[in-house]
């Protein structure tokens, strides 16, 4: 494990890559009531057009998937993950970016067990056709709330008008139209093909002592 | 848990508010004005901010100003005014590096609260008015925010919920102000009614961080002059009469070309952050809307598909519960119905044990982690002044 530390403001960051390939930070912050983690995977909405993982051939995959596919990642078979991890008292997120997915909880309670809730959901996927159909309106709406923002009309019209070929023109969310095309298998190969720990990091900022949390 | 404490002590013309904390590696400082919300007020009080950020006496520009905060490592001052309750509070915050981590220096945090002094007690002045320039610019800085209120749907339909709902009461007012009343402020006129503000509003100095109260006391004690002792705060008592308030439900539809409909229903608790009530109304508005597995957000989202986002908070100081969602404009009925049958459902006492324990652990988790955030302890302890109550951040976790 590497050590990296910064005396003039008397903090340290350890490193590590683990065997599977994934990456880990973590940043002791003793004096703190607040645990966060954070576990995120180098893909985002621009990565629309690419070779699935064991194939051959290019394939380009509806807009909006990586935004849907952090939504669907929550549910599970039998439960929805936010409720996991509101039985341990810690309050969970996720985003989706033009080049990455990230999940994170902060808690200031329950921490070992809400760190394996975290690692654990992001890297056990369970899509269905009636929950991918039932994300559809809540996804739609959110796609709706932004059409209302100007601020984020100005923002993505701004990207339209800079980028002409690169995807990073597209919405994160995609378009209620698009979304209307996802499949569970659409979900099942993004999530192969970039859900892998040689592609993702992990930050824990820790408030315990760290030869327990990382051997 | 690492418990937080205040040392409150009164001193000529303000209560001086020391927290000692070693969790950050800045010190905040925050001064507090309150006065109780009036139509007549209210305008000037929402622009003051906007000006006294422009520079001060020594000081004169914007940019000037940044050089001095620039000069004490990269300060931070904002000012802004809220409505808390019946009551409008101005706050300048001040956050500064905590001279411990700086070698050789001993003066940043004395700087810094005399900047503080300057920016509050000296402006940017001239014949006894403000600098004309600068209120003319700001002015329309403030016209430009309360006329785009109406393109931000989400705070738009807040602003219109709380008008309709609490109509003839004074905390109906607008926090930004009114337009037309800011067109007959003169810059002569907010100078006066500034001079007033700072004579009879109460004043709260809040101090944060790992600093020597010892210290801090005398170099407050030597920089903020204030003479006079303010009035007692004063409570407004509402008169009821004039309230639109009543048993009946109102509905209010109003027609905008938009993509999303925003369904805000507000409900009266009578119930206000100093009472009895108040830790139980926090787990009450947890179980029906303040999480991801409260009952808004598992029947209108995600069982139903109507919404992105379905939830509900509290207005802690005027005792109400405001219930939020957008939705497609033909689900209206449909969604109505799913929010009101929560409500119902907590009227009748539909809560499992489940629900109430995680409730409680998540309202603790946040409350933790507001203690995180330097602003979040100060407004956790301000809540106390505005309720006129002890309740200090540990109580309450206690409570829950």
């Amino acid at each position: 494990m590497s050590k990296k530390q910064y005396n003039h403001i008397q903090e340290t960051l350890y490193q590590e890559k683990l065997d599977n390939g994934l990456t880990v930070f973590l940043l002791p912050r003793p004096q703190m009531s607040k645990t966060y983690a954070i576990f995120s995977t180098n893909y985002g909405s621009i990565d629309r057009t690419f070779v699935p993982i064991g194939e051959t051939d290019k394939i380009t995959v509806p807009d909006g998937i990586a935004h849907f596919l952090e939504h669907k990642l929550f549910e599970k078979e039998d439960r929805d993950v936010f409720a996991d991890f509101g039985k341990q008292g810690a309050s969970a997120n996720a985003y989706t970016s033009f080049t990455k997915t990230a999940y994170l909880f902060s808690a200031t309670t329950n921490i070992e067990e809400n760190v394996k809730t975290l690692l654990d959901f992001v890297q056990d996927p369970y899509f269905s056709e009636k929950s991918v159909e039932k994300e559809k309106g809540i996804i739609g709406q959110e796609i709706k709330m932004y059409d209302d923002q100007p601020d984020w009309q100005s923002f993505m019209g701004t990207l339209k008008g800079l980028f002409k070929e690169t995807p990073v023109n597209i919405d994160i969310a995609g378009t209620v139209e698009s979304i209307s095309k996802i499949t569970k298998d659409d979900l099942y190969t993004c999530y192969h093909t970039f859900y892998h720990p040689e592609n993702m990091v992990f930050l824990w900022q820790v408030i315990l002592i760290l030869n327990k949390c990382c051997k | 848990m690492v418990s937080i404490q205040e040392e409150v002590k009164q001193l000529t013309g303000f209560n001086l508010h020391l927290i000692p904390n070693e969790k950050f590696k800045t010190v905040n400082i925050v001064m507090k004005f309150k006065a109780p919300l009036n139509r007549e007020t209210i305008t000037k009080r929402a622009l003051l901010p906007h000006v006294l950020q422009q520079g001060s006496e020594k000081y004169p520009s914007r940019k000037e100003l940044q050089v001095a905060l620039d000069n004490l490592y990269g300060a931070g001052l904002s000012i802004d005014g809220g409505k808390k309750g019946n009551n409008h509070i101005i706050s300048f915050r001040l956050e500064v590096a905590n001279e411990k981590f700086i070698p050789n220096e001993s003066e940043v945090l004395e700087n810094a609260i005399r900047l503080l002094n300057e920016v509050i007690f000296h402006p940017n002045i001239e014949n006894d008015s403000f600098n004309e320039t600068v209120f003319e610019r700001e002015k329309e800085t403030l016209r430009q925010k309360i006329k785009s209120i109406i393109d931000d749907k989400m705070k738009y339909a807040n602003m219109r919920l709380i008008d309709e709902m609490c109509d003839g009461e004074v905390y109906q007012l607008h926090v930004s102000g009114y337009e037309e009343d800011l067109d007959k402020i003169t810059a002569k006129d907010l100078y006066q009614y500034y001079q007033s503000l700072l004579q009879e509003d109460q004043v709260d100095i809040y101090i944060l961080g790992d600093v020597d109260s010892g210290k801090l006391e005398s170099i407050i004690n030597a920089n903020f002059e204030r003479q006079d002792s303010p009035n007692p705060s004063v409570e407004i008592e509402e008169d009821q009469s004039k309230s639109s308030q009543s048993d009946e439900l109102k509905e209010v539809i109003d027609n905008q070309n938009v993509q999303q409909a925003k369904l805000h229903i507000g409900y009266r608790t009578n119930i206000r952050y100093q009472d009895e009530q108040y830790p139980a109304l926090q787990v009450f508005n947890g179980i029906l809307g303040g999480f991801p597995n409260s009952k808004l957000f598992i029947n209108v989202r995600e069982k139903n598909s109507l919404a992105y986002y379905a939830s509900s908070r509290l207005e802690s100081h005027k005792g109400l519960l405001l219930v939020f969602s957008g939705i497609a404009p033909n689900d209206y009925e449909k969604a109505r119905k799913i929010m009101e049958e929560q409500i119902t459902a907590m009227k009748n006492g539909e809560i499992t044990e489940e629900e109430l324990s995680e409730t409680k652990e998540l309202i603790v988790n946040q409350l933790l982690e507001t203690l995180d955030h330097p602003q979040g302890i100060i407004e956790m302890f301000y809540q106390s002044v505005i309720a006129n109550a002890e309740l200090s951040p540990n109580q309450l976790i206690r409570k829950n």
